[in-house]
């Protein structure tokens, strides 16, 4: 779930009031600017309708949660997609050997009843429960969670979270075509219902890779009926052919409108879930996704526009939420920039930065300012801040590197993903460092997509990118920096910092000594700055008071069993 | 004009003819444009709109890249006429220096097309047959092409360059043109006055041109005020898109987008870029409208 691309596009409707559902859509349709005036005629000539039932109303009584999804899934398949759109619906679908308690974020039981780890911490023993079943009947057996596990590692398959894997013994030789025979990864069926698992190393956050979909099972009939199970591009996840194992079954799938998820009557928990259906929205704009809120027509949003957010606090703070996220915010180098090669000259840039103002004036959504990557107590380590907001010393560090105030610092980009947040903060830091030490920025907006091709290919300057925890634990903020990692993409390379983070952290004899080495590792990063933290994320959306069971936790993560709606009378 | 002195004595009636019509047609149509107050009163504007555009550089009141993150977005007040937005940044510098760029598109691209248009619609419609089937269909061809495509290729091709955005969308303005002024003149080469100069041995250039053009400009002129508010509009999107202009500069029809997104907390930066906007395409309207009239031969009789 790490990518988030809070997606945005220049669309300018105005549907106000409870208009009726399709006037609503109709409005919500019109995208280009060159139609404003003509949704504004619409508003206008629309404003007197009302009186009907809104979606949430009838939502409520028939226990329908309306969705706002932020962006189309690429995909439902588990061990293809990266997004957190495509998790939110993943996870009604399917389920894990072991779920999260929303509360706390504890292992809880999922399709495993019990399981049994090893004093050394490399062995779980997990037993599968007799009532778990497929939306099609079929028991879910520790084959199917053995096979599911070999698909996902398959290099033709090209998951890019494979690498969750990589505890487990000999997953990471097998994923990379070292090690042919999958018998000798860790990975043992024990019977019917018994699935044992050895790590490479003890590793405490393994009980939470299990709840990531990248570790869901798949139906292996389903899978072989619709094409080659180890090649994408098969579309056994439509509806009608989709197989899960979760507590709702895909009843619709509409391109850029709609996915329609439905109570599964064979859920071994059925009898505890209390909503009847999810209807999840693709809502790109967040300004359009609010108004969608404003009119009734969703239960919960992805987020607030950050103009909003005073007021709802100040007019109806019953609706707004503002909560800790395990995430943050941050500017990529291309390092083979010649401009950009020295690290003094990336370290300026980074203190050159006034988060505080940033966060207080531009998001104004509660977030931190960012000295480090890892937010701060992340499972009880916090990394010791990497530099300080320090104009002086900025400039100082740019003159040393051969630009004293700024002279002969070559126009540089700053690319981000087509947002009205992310251009309003480019501005602001773009100002500063004209401010500060008189160097030109230009910007560049790109599409979601072309812009992470264009991050992935390093065919950028200096690129905006967020980070979403994927568990709760440092690695998952510092592993991504280690030499050619999927999402490093600066073409910034430290051995030390490899051997830290890959083979120091993960075999440390104790949790002091783990994260002694991880803050060694991250100051390292801090030093060489091939990132630039700008501020560590909280979470803001807007929530229809009838939602009851969706507490807040650091990684967004919601169990839609545990919701159901209740409309205040 | 310019051309006179080196004529032989003896000129041809029918140039000297025209040469004293051409005249005398633009020097009637300044003086019913004068008594059209709707049309001066747009033209003024305009004028006015131009000269604050050429002078923004000295008469802008703050740095249009100075921002004032603690200010935020500020209702108008004595130190900000227009207020600030959420980067508290002056909204009148803005709109003046979005200005320069509005304007400048508007002028440029529309001129573009009107040049491309007219001239390829007028030759299309004059010579007829064959050649006006060929251009046609090649018309044809490109208004089924997806215009937005097309200035993206453009764009990513030649990269992000202000002048060729101009022309770019300059160059997909002009079908519609062409395709009005081709109607205008099949209608017109019908007509005795043609006849006349054709049987007088007036080449085609000089029919097309003293004759032709003068005689399409009503439809013309109408089209042109309404292709400028339009393309205002498209650079706006194209440049939310990212292909066009970037911040910290500006333009309209960026000011009115973003201002649109936050209408309800800043009304004030949605209101003033738009009454700008409204101002110059109501100018440009009436003026129209009056040009129109002014060079219509028909009301001419009236």
């Amino acid at each position: 779930m790490g990518r988030e691309p809070i997606r945005f596009c220049p669309a300018a409707t105005l549907a106000y009031h409870s208009c009726p559902d399709a006037v609503a859509e109709m409005l919500m349709r019109i995208a280009p600017i060159r139609h404003l005036l003509l949704a504004l005629l619409c508003a206008l000539t629309l404003t007197g309708c009302g009186g009907r039932e809104t979606r949430v109303e009838d939502g409520d009584r028939e226990q329908v949660l309306h969705w706002g999804n932020g962006t189309e899934p690429q995909e439902l398949d588990p061990h293809i997609v990266t997004g957190i759109p495509e998790h939110h619906i993943i996870i009604a679908l399917m389920e894990g050997l072991v779920l999260k308690d929303p509360a706390t974020l504890e292992p809880i039981p999922g399709v495993a009843e019990r399981w049994e780890i090893s004093a050394d911490g490399l062995e779980y023993t997990f037993h599968l429960r007799a009532n778990a079943r497929w939306s099609n009947g079929d028991p879910v057996t520790a084959q199917d969670f053995s096979w599911s596990w070999w698909r996902a590692l398959q290099p033709s398959l090209g998951n890019l979270y494979a690498y969750m894997y990589f505890p487990i013994k000999n997953a990471e030789a097998y994923a990379t075509g070292k090690l042919k025979d999958f018998a000798q990864v860790g990975i043992q069926i024990l019977g019917e219902r018994t699935l044992r698992v050895t790590l490479a190393n003890p590793t405490p956050y393994f009980l939470q890779l299990l709840d990531h979909y990248s570790m869901f099972p798949v139906h292996r009939p389903t899978l072989e009926k619709y094409g080659d199970p180890s090649q994408r591009g098969s579309d056994w996840t439509r509806a009608g052919h989709f197989v899960g194992n979760g507590p709702f079954v895909l009843k619709q799938w509409e391109l850029n409108k709609i996915v329609v998820v439905e109570k599964s009557p064979t859920y071994w928990d059925a009898a505890n879930v209390k909503l009847n259906a999810i209807n999840y929205y693709p809502v790109e704009n967040v300004s359009t996704e609010e108004r969608m809120f404003r009119a009734g027509q969703l239960h919960i949003t992805g987020s607030v526009p950050p103009d909003k957010i005073a007021v709802y606090r100040k007019d109806a703070p019953q609706f707004l939420r503002v909560e800790p996220y395990l995430g943050n915010y941050f500017y990529r180098f291309n390092t083979q920039l010649p401009q950009l090669a020295d690290p003094r000259v990336r370290r300026a840039l980074a203190m050159s930065i006034d988060r505080q103002q940033i966060v207080d004036h531009v998001t104004m959504g509660g977030q931190l300012p960012a000295y480090a990557f890892t937010p701060p107590d992340t499972l009880g380590y916090t990394a010791p801040p990497g530099f300080a907001y320090d104009p002086e010393g900025a400039r100082a560090l740019l003159a040393a590197a051969g630009f004293p105030d700024g002279a002969g610092f070559p126009p540089t980009e700053l690319l981000y993903n087509t947002s009205e947040s992310h251009r309003k903060l480019a501005v602001a830091i773009q100002q500063m460092w004209k401010r500060e030490l008189n160097i030109e920025i230009t910007l560049n907006n790109q599409d979601w997509k072309v812009y992470l091709d264009s991050v992935a290919n390093g065919n950028y300057q200096i690129a905006r990118g967020g980070w979403i925890g994927d568990y709760v634990d440092p690695n998952s903020f510092l592993d991504m920096w280690v030499t050619d990692g999927g999402n490093n993409r600066t073409g910034w390379s430290d051995p030390r910092y490899d051997e830290l983070v890959m083979r120091l952290a993960p075999a440390a004899p104790s949790r002091e000594q783990r994260y002694a080495w991880f803050r060694e590792a991250e100051a390292r990063l801090m030093e060489a700055m091939p990132v630039l933290p700008v501020f560590y994320s909280s979470r803001n959306y807007l929530v229809q008071p009838s939602v009851r069971g969706l507490p807040p936790n650091l990684l967004g993560y919601p169990l839609f069993k545990q919701i159901h709606l209740e409309a205040a009378h | 004009m310019n051309r006179k002195p080196s004529l032989p004595a003896e000129l041809l009636p029918a140039e000297l003819l025209n040469a004293e019509q051409g005249v005398s047609l633009w020097r009637d149509a300044w003086l019913r444009l004068k008594r059209n107050p709707m049309a001066v009163a747009g033209g003024a504007v305009l004028i006015l709109l131009a000269l604050l555009a050429v002078l923004t550089p000295w008469i802008a009141p703050y740095d249009y890249r100075a921002q004032n993150l603690a200010l935020g977005a500020a209702p108008p007040s004595a130190a900000h006429w227009f207020g600030t937005d959420t980067l508290g940044r002056d909204l009148l510098t803005h709109i003046l220096w979005g200005g320069r760029i509005s304007l400048a598109v508007g002028l440029v691209a529309t001129g573009v097309a009107l040049v491309i248009g007219v001239l390829y619609g007028t030759i299309a419609g004059y010579a007829g047959g064959r050649v006006d089937a060929a251009m046609m269909r090649l018309v044809d061809i490109l208004y089924a092409l997806p215009f937005m495509i097309f200035i993206i290729l453009l764009m990513v091709i030649f990269g992000r360059n202000i002048l060729l955005l101009f022309l770019a969308i300059g160059a997909v303005e002009w079908l519609t043109m062409a395709r009005i002024v081709r109607g205008q003149v099949q209608a017109l080469k019908q007509q005795e006055f043609i006849e006349a100069a054709v049987s007088l041995g007036l080449s085609r250039w000089t029919i097309i041109r003293r004759h032709l053009i003068p005689n399409t400009l009503g439809p013309v002129i109408v089209y042109t005020t309404l292709t400028i508010p339009s393309v205002m509009l498209l650079e706006a999107f194209l440049s939310f898109l990212g292909l066009g202009i970037q911040p910290p500069a500006s333009s309209w029809g960026l000011l009115i987008s973003y201002g649109a997104e936050t209408m309800e907390e800043y009304p004030w930066l949605l209101i003033f870029p738009g009454c700008a906007l409204s101002l110059t395409l109501f100018s440009l309207n009436f003026l129209g409208d009056g040009l129109r009239d002014a060079l219509d031969p028909r009301t001419a009789k009236d």
